[in-house]
């Protein structure tokens, strides 16, 4: 009751004299500012993303060794411990492991495998999904059952699963030895398939709600065609949910890597993601080199954590029933 | 007038905002006597729901009551705690919705929902409540009421579901009714058969009714006085007879000009230009001067104070007699 | 006088059927909702008519399948001579496109709000290809802006900085943009506050008097419809009841759902009238009454009007009235 004249009279106060304000001042204003203000975890966990990010970007620069180059490790500095302990050497902070490798250089390189194989996939998997998404929702009928029935299936099979019987077909048929970029390329593929369900079934829901409203008639009647509306107008007024589950889904996709990567369908030892460094540090965990799994570990953790709650709390933020 | 019911004096409710304290109603003063219907109207952004939620003691956070008294019948219930207040409502004071589906609980028989409203507050048995609660029914219209009132609210159409809320309402017979859009989600033909039951009902028994709505033509037909608003204030308020045929405030002049009646056959509407000022940006002086034809000097600085003309009071400066005589 | 558009035995049914599996395991049949029954109308170059009816009327589907949104489930719509669905006259048709446009309820919802006003009227210009080159494109853009009485400057705004009226204004600009000369208007003031509905009301007669546009106006209002028409359609449950001029229409209203409706309608001038309110509420769509839909509710009706529909003959379906009997 007390809402509507609220709504009505005060909701955007843009003061109309004043210059039609650019996108800056808009975002500036906006809510999702004062929200993400308002919300310490938000601000917490998108300073750790962005560290992770900036470190992973930056690990050519800043990690004492190139653990991808077998001519920089030797065999004299393997199994050593962290700085902090007795038998601990500079440059070694976070000691080597049983290849003399430095673990904090091989943390940072598998961190920028994990986040590029993880953007990666979750950008094919949004593409395939939202295509799919906004054809079954805007053109109904027999192509939208087929396409939804296709994405009830899949949703039947873990997507690990998934990942696992592609990663198997293409290697049975390219032969065992892949090189290095195509295996991420594999690897995108294989996380792409297993996540578009969640982006499609969420499209095309929103999709169905929207080409009922005005604006999309109205199109209809400029005279534009289905795809042009589509892209031009119906995508832009459905990127909220998307780019919530985007975040959240990022998480997901470094995960099903590093799971893929510890079962030894993904990245090689050669160059190891942080899901790889888990899988060899793991042998090394009862002998009392902890290090060599620990930290990756602890990295994966952090990724992954921090950008959960930065979805989570996007997810809120732009749901309006929440607020 | 006879007994006064309802007395609000210079009401103001402020919206505390990321952006600053916002003023949505701004010292409203109105009385509701026994038996007596006053319509609030005015258009979006007029303050008038607001004005309903500050009555019932229902305005949400960010909002609060920051100025004025409201009082019934002589007691003040502006400053009541929260629990004391909400036996107030439902007891003394009952409302109606504009959408009925929302003010009942689907989950429920209706009849439950008043027997439960009956045995809250007052001592009726339970055999008792339902017996009323039949007698209710009946009274409101609705046919066949002892077999109805173990239908569930999705059984009743738009029409007898604002029948029912409306037997809610009165359920605990309560002093005063805020009725805000009561018959905007109905069917024209509908709405006639609401209007014409809650005048009878509040006749019968005396109770105040304050109809909030933007229907100018429901007001015309239902209230006896009607008060309009302007950017959380009154402009004008007076016998619904007087202001509808005889305006004196400038805004409810070009209200009444706009509005496309039946009867008459103008070429055009008289129209005012421009818009109602956002919360934001409300005008120095008289928030309507930017819009009004016969906007002076005065206007633009002092706000007018309700005056006396006829039998209606007007809150324009045209009407001073001060003004008149310089 | 040619007709202009042309519409023939219209009808449409919604599937409303549950999902097939539960069709299947509940053993029910597939429903369908008549939601338009064989309307048939002319509209002459340059007037305005108007299809007044309440919720499940029917008026809304009419208009979206006379420009072309929903196709029609049977019958017809020619628009100067040309179907708007045989496959035949598609060429023909795609030429018609850009002369038929329609206004929506709520102007801020048939936009897109994150383009500039300016983008938004230049769209169909730029569908349609009717202007080439970007200076000429800005500049019609701004003829249209004064056209609908906003600034050229108002095309760098968005959407929310302009009030629901400017919004309208907007709305129409674009409408216009196309060149259009028929012009679809559902419930376009609906939405909007008395004081700014009479500003678009009378835009839209001065833009009528100005370009020799012709009108569908679609509205629930019969005193909006009185202004703005020169004939009107009344619809119930799908069904046109009653086709008449507007004059005739207000002060010899024939069918009795016009009559009632008429009567029921809260209006300005019916201060503190005592009324004899219409008893009963419009059906469920999906289970309309057999023979005359408005039997249950009609004070004439007889056995013939419960079992026979009465089909519209001399501007009026009502056996009661081509019987002599009202």
């Amino acid at each position: 009751m007390s809402g509507r004249d609220i709504d009505a009279g005060g909701a955007p106060p843009v003061p109309l004299q004043a210059a039609t304000p650019g996108r800056l001042a808009r975002w500036r204003d906006s809510d999702l500012l004062a929200s993400f203000l308002r919300s310490k975890t938000a601000i917490v966990a998108l300073l750790a993303t962005i560290l992770m990010v900036g470190l992973a970007v930056a690990a050519p620069l800043i990690s004492p060794q190139n653990p991808y180059d077998p001519a920089q490790l030797d065999l004299i500095n393997s199994n050593l411990p962290p700085i902090w302990q007795a038998d601990g050497q500079a440059p070694f902070y976070l000691g080597t492991d049983d290849q003399g490798r430095d673990v904090l250089s091989a943390v940072l390189y598998g961190l920028r495998l994990s986040l590029i194989v993880g953007v990666l996939g979750v950008i094919t998997s949004g593409i395939i999904g939202i295509a799919l998404g906004l054809i079954a929702g805007y053109a109904g009928g027999a192509l939208d059952t087929l396409i939804m029935r296709v994405a009830d299936v899949q949703l039947t099979f873990p997507a690990i699963l998934i990942a696992l019987v592609v990663d198997g077909v293409a290697r049975a048929s390219f032969g065992g030895a892949l090189d290095v970029g195509p295996l991420i390329g594999l690897i995108v593929i294989s996380i792409g398939l297993s996540f578009w369900v969640q982006y499609a079934r969420t499209v095309r829901s929103s999709v169905m709600v929207e080409k009922g409203k005005d604006y999309v008639q109205a199109a209809r009647l400029i005279g534009l065609t289905p795809p042009v509306i589509l892209v031009r107008h119906v995508l832009p007024n459905v990127t909220g949910p998307v780019f919530v589950i985007a975040t959240i889904n990022l998480a997901l996709a470094i995960i099903t890597e590093a799971t893929l990567s510890f079962l030894g369908t993904g990245l090689p030892e050669t160059m190891p993601s942080l899901g790889t460094l888990i899988r060899t540090g793991n042998r090394f965990l009862f002998s009392g080199e902890w290090w060599i799994v620990a930290f990756p570990g602890l990295a994966l953790a952090g990724l992954v954590i921090a950008i959960n709650l930065l979805g989570d709390w996007l997810r809120d933020a732009l749901n309006p029933k929440l607020q | 007038m006879s007994e006064t019911i309802l007395s609000v004096r210079d009401l103001t409710v402020t919206f505390d905002t990321r952006r600053g304290p916002l003023t949505a109603i701004d010292r409203v003063s109105f009385d509701i006597g026994r038996g007596e219907i006053l319509g609030v109207v005015g258009e979006s952004g007029a303050g008038k729901s607001v004005t309903g939620s500050a009555v019932i003691g229902l305005i949400d956070r960010p909002g609060r009551i920051s100025g004025g008294e409201i009082a019934l019948r002589g007691e003040r219930i502006d400053n009541l705690p929260p629990e004391a207040m909400r036996r107030v409502r439902g007891r003394r004071i009952g409302m109606i919705f504009q959408d009925p589906l929302t003010s009942l609980d689907p989950l429920f028989r209706v009849g439950d929902q008043i027997v439960e409203t009956l045995r809250a507050h007052t001592e009726l048995s339970a055999r008792a409540a339902r017996t009323r609660a039949i007698d209710l029914l009946a009274e409101v219209g609705i046919p066949a009421p002892e077999r109805r009132i173990d239908g569930y609210p999705h059984e009743f159409s738009g029409g007898m579901r604002q029948r029912v809320v409306i037997a809610l309402a009165l359920a605990a017979e309560p002093e005063l009714i805020i009725a805000d859009e009561p018959t905007t989600a109905l069917d024209v033909s509908v709405q006639a058969q609401i209007i014409t039951l809650l005048k009878r009902l509040c006749r019968e028994h005396g109770t105040a009714v304050m109809l909030v709505t933007h229907d100018m033509g429901v007001i015309a037909e239902a209230a006896d006085r009607v008060a309009v608003m302007y950017a959380g204030r009154v402009a004008e308020i007076g016998p619904v007879a007087a202001v509808v045929r005889e305006p004196h405030h400038p805004y409810a002049v070009g209200l009444m000009g706009a509005i496309p009646t039946l009867s008459q056959e103008a070429d055009r509407l008289s129209q005012i230009p421009g818009s109602m000022p956002r919360l934001t940006a409300i005008p120095k002086g008289c928030a309507f001067n930017p819009r009004c034809p016969k906007v002076f000097a005065r206007c633009r600085v002092e706000r007018p104070e309700p005056i006396l003309v006829g039998a209606s009071r007007v809150a324009c400066h045209l009407y001073d007699v001060t003004e008149k005589a310089a | 006088m040619s007709a202009y558009v042309e519409v023939t035995d219209l009808r449409r049914l919604f599937d409303v059927s549950k999902p097939w599996l539960n069709r299947v395991i509940e053993r029910e049949p597939r429903r369908f909702l008549t939601a338009v029954d064989r309307v048939g109308f002319t509209i002459a170059k340059g007037e305005t008519f108007a299809i007044v009816g309440e919720s499940g009327s029917g008026k809304s589907t009419v208009a979206r399948m006379v420009v072309g949104l929903l196709p029609p489930s049977a019958g017809e719509v020619r628009i100067t001579g040309v179907s708007m669905t045989d496959p035949r006259e598609a060429a023909a048709r795609r030429r018609l496109r850009s002369r038929i446009q329609m206004i929506f309820q709520d102007p801020y919802a048939s936009m897109n709000p994150r383009w500039r006003v300016g983008k938004i009227i230049a769209e169909p210009i730029r569908a349609f290809n009717l202007i080439q080159g970007e200076g000429a494109i800005r500049a019609r853009v701004s003829e249209l802006l004064g056209l609908v009485g906003l600034h050229a400057d108002d095309a760098r705004k968005y959407p929310h900085e302009f009030s629901g009226g400017q919004r309208q204004r907007v709305a129409i600009a674009r409408a216009l943009a196309s060149q259009a000369e028929f012009l679809v208007g559902d419930e376009p003031t609906s939405a909007l506050d008395v004081s700014v509905q009479a500003q678009i009301l009378n835009l839209m007669r001065d833009l009528q008097d100005r370009l020799g546009l012709t009108y569908l106006f679609i509205s629930h209002n019969l005193a909006v419809v009185r202004h703005m028409a020169t004939r009107v359609g009344v619809m119930y449950l799908g069904r046109l009841v009653e086709v008449a001029a507007a004059k005739d229409l207000f002060a010899r209203p024939r069918h009795p759902y016009t009559r009632m409706l008429l009567d029921a309608v809260p209006d300005l001038a019916h201060v503190g009238r005592a009324r004899v309110p219409v008893s009963g509420e419009i059906p469920n769509p999906i289970d309309p009454p057999p023979g005359c839909t408005f039997n249950p509710r009609c004070p004439l009706a007889n056995d013939r009007c419960r079992t026979e529909v009465p089909a519209l003959l001399d501007g009026v379906a009502c056996h009661a009235v081509q019987e002599g009997r009202a």
